[in-house]
């Protein structure tokens, strides 16, 4: 179900730093690939309306460095993002994952920049729930 | 509408509800029953429970990875038939060539498009149709249209089964057609062929719950669960008398006859095994050719 009434602070990631800076500015949705799909919009609103759960699991297994959990969140958003119209998604997911793979005891730090982009996107996807059509 | 084969099952063994629900909609237009499960344990359950003729089974899975769930499947004889169709979003070529290797038989890439995961799913329902039409077909006699020897073994085995863990009655018929060797001799080898059809069609042409079989040669078995000795007893000798009543177009003077051996559980020592069913149904069959032929002989027991 699309949670109501939660709401995002507007965020913007400035890559250099590998840091999320709050702005001002509205987040531009990312409208997905079925957008106007009358049979795929059930799911997609709900795939949208859980995408700030998925955020803030994101955040909590990087945290806690809980490899296993941040792997499997991460394997689960690449395989899944695209089919609800998100390929971009799936492909930060991709990055993310591969970094995941290959930085071994420095990954926080590398895949920090993967995570921040992968989270705008879903930021910003999310932004587009209240633009589906009724 | 109703006289429609039921719809195929397909199992998706997947961690994800997100793929979970995509499935649902995205196969929604398929004739398909679809069912979901999240973990491997979960998912090797219901395969057993459901018996789908397809799975879908995602690699990246909790307790166990998609390969050792296979591998589970595969060394199950009651599993072990099911078509599994590998979907993940692992790209790895080697992880491809491992699953087909174990069994799988098609590979998915996730995300999937719904064009090629609509076909490849149908593909694989085609090969799994034509898989159970061959093996119906092997345990088919092409002579008679009866269910085979090795059908008759494997059908008896499990009703035997089945009847002594639930305490219920199981008979079985054994029938011979009398003198069948002069039969060819004397009218030829089509006119054999023709009694062998037309016996079968008699023996099969009983109560819907009986198993009838080509034994070998001239020889049949019925296999009736759930049915005690004088109920089989009725059976034997209707079957006896319609065979011998029957008129043989081009012969109408022939009269073809046969034997029938007749055994129940209670025919046998508590201690008996499906074998000796079999043996005490064969030596009622014998004392019936002994007594003259064309007719029933009850199992004694010993």
């Amino acid at each position: 179900m699309e949670s109501k009434g939660e709401r995002f602070p507007v965020w913007a990631v400035d890559l250099r730093s590998a840091s999320i800076i709050e702005t001002p500015e509205k987040l531009a949705p990312l409208l997905g690939d079925f957008h106007d799909d009358p049979d795929m919009r059930p799911i997609v609103a709900m795939f949208l309306g859980e995408l700030p759960k998925r955020v803030r699991d994101f955040e909590a297994a990087f945290e806690t460095s809980d490899l296993p959990l941040f792997r499997r969140l991460t394997h689960q958003m690449k395989g899944a993002a695209g089919g609800y119209g998100y390929p971009s998604i799936t492909q930060a997911a991709i990055a993310l994952e591969r970094c995941v793979d290959m930085s071994g005891d420095t990954w926080t730090r590398t895949c920090r920049v993967h995570l921040d982009a992968l989270v705008l996107l879903l930021r910003r996807a999310h932004a587009a729930a209240a633009l589906l059509p009724h | 509408m109703s006289d429609e084969a039921p719809s195929p099952r397909l199992l998706a063994i997947d961690d994800s509800e997100l793929i979970h629900r995509l499935l649902q909609v995205r196969l929604q237009g398929e004739r398909l029953e679809l069912h979901g499960a999240l973990s491997a344990q979960e998912g090797l359950q219901k395969a057993r429970e459901l018996m789908p003729e397809v799975i879908l089974l995602d690699i990246e899975l909790d307790t166990m990875d998609g390969f050792e769930v296979l591998t589970h499947l595969k060394s199950d004889p009651k599993t072990q038939d099911i078509a599994v169709i590998f979907i993940s979003a692992v790209s790895d070529t080697m992880d491809r060539v491992r699953g087909l290797d174990l069994g799988a038989v098609d590979f998915i890439a996730k995300p999937f498009e719904v064009a090629e995961l609509k076909a490849r799913v149908r593909s694989a329902l085609r090969m799994q149709h034509l898989v159970k039409m061959l093996e119906h077909r092997a345990q088919i006699d092409s002579l008679s249209g009866l269910w085979n020897r090795r059908y008759f073994d494997q059908r008896l085995q499990q009703e035997w089964s089945e009847a002594r863990r639930h305490g219920r009655s199981l008979s079985l018929i054994m029938c011979d057609v009398d003198r069948f060797k002069r039969l060819n001799d004397q009218f030829g080898h089509p006119f054999g062929d023709q009694v062998i059809e037309r016996v079968a069609q008699i023996l099969s042409g009983g109560r819907g719950s009986d198993i009838t079989c080509r034994y070998g040669g001239e020889e049949f078995g019925v296999i009736l669960p759930s049915t005690a000795a004088d109920r089989a007893l009725e059976v034997a000798e209707r079957h006896r008398v319609a065979i011998e009543s029957h008129t043989w177009s081009g012969h109408d003077d022939v009269i073809v006859t046969s034997s029938f051996g007749v055994a129940d559980l209670t025919s046998l020592p508590t201690d008996a095994g499906m074998e000796q069913l079999v043996q005490a149904a064969d030596m009622a069959l014998y004392r019936a050719k002994q007594s003259g032929r064309n007719r029933v002989e009850l199992a004694t027991h010993k």
